[in-house]
């Protein structure tokens, strides 16, 4: 399964971003395999109607769950549509290699 | 104990907590409409389902939901006719995607794909997560597992 977090540049010690569609970076962890790959997110920059744009790039990933420090209402929505779970975890401290750990430990 | 209140269905929750009329201070009691009248409302006006359908889809008998939509619409009546205010409240509902809290690694997650219930927590895999939404809404205990809900 592949999970997406949203994190602020492209390394295991990346954190979260605090605003989950405008975060530079999607780091897409496959849970079989360990794997993470760095991706960077095309509309970081974009003025408006990022959810639908975002929640669209991370379906096509063949992601199933994503992990954010929060999501807004608007966002959750649309990716309520693609049936993609969503994982708040408001701590700014853990890194990628932390939430790999956590996601492979089980 | 008075038996509990059957279970409904509903699958998206009003955003707001109610209405206020505006151009006049409302001192009138507002009239109080649960999470099941909303839905009936939502389901047969809004998404424009007849009523066989939206009991269908609440998972109710159709002279049960015909019962639920009619309180529902006097009581919008009365909030209009009336100037009072609307105040959304709970009711024995069970949100087909709502948060739940992970009491191992403390983070929150929904279940979208709300036909299957979750049995553990999708980060760390702790069986110990609770519903977060309905805390004090209308679950008098902590619930365990998405089953639980029905308290
Ligand atoms: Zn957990």
């Amino acid at each position: 399964m592949k999970v997406a977090i949203s994190v602020n540049h492209n390394s295991l010690h990346a954190k979260l971003d605090l605003h989950f569609g405008r975060c530079a970076y999607f780091a897409i962890v496959d849970t079989r395999t360990k794997k993470v790959e760095f991706i960077e997110n095309p509309y970081q920059n974009q003025e408006s109607g990022i959810g639908k744009k975002v929640s669209q790039f991370i379906n096509n990933l063949d992601v199933s769950r994503v992990i954010g420090f929060q999501f807004g209402v608007k966002i959750k929505e649309e990716f309520d549509q693609y049936k993609i779970q969503l994982i708040a975890v408001q701590d700014a401290d853990k890194s990628v290699q932390d939430f790999v750990n956590m996601l492979t430990n089980h | 104990m008075p038996r509990p209140k059957k279970i409904r269905k509903i699958n998206n929750p009003p955003k707001i907590k109610g209405f206020r009329p505006i151009g006049q201070l409302s001192r009138k009691n507002p009239v109080v409409i649960n999470f099941e009248e909303y839905e009936a409302i939502r389901l047969c006006d809004y998404e424009l389902m007849d009523q066989l359908a939206a009991s269908k889809t609440m998972e109710v008998s159709r002279p049960t939901f015909t019962r639920i939509y009619e309180s529902a619409r006097r009581k919008v009546a009365s909030a209009f006719v009336d100037s009072k205010s609307i105040v959304f409240e709970g009711g024995k509902v069970n949100f087909d995607n709502e948060w739940f809290n992970c009491l191992t690694c403390g983070a929150f997650f929904n279940n979208p794909g709300a036909n299957t219930s979750l049995t553990s927590c999708p980060l760390c895999g702790s069986s110990h997560f609770q519903n977060s939404d309905l805390q004090g809404l209308s679950c008098p205990e902590e619930s365990h597992t998405q089953t639980d809900l029905t308290c």
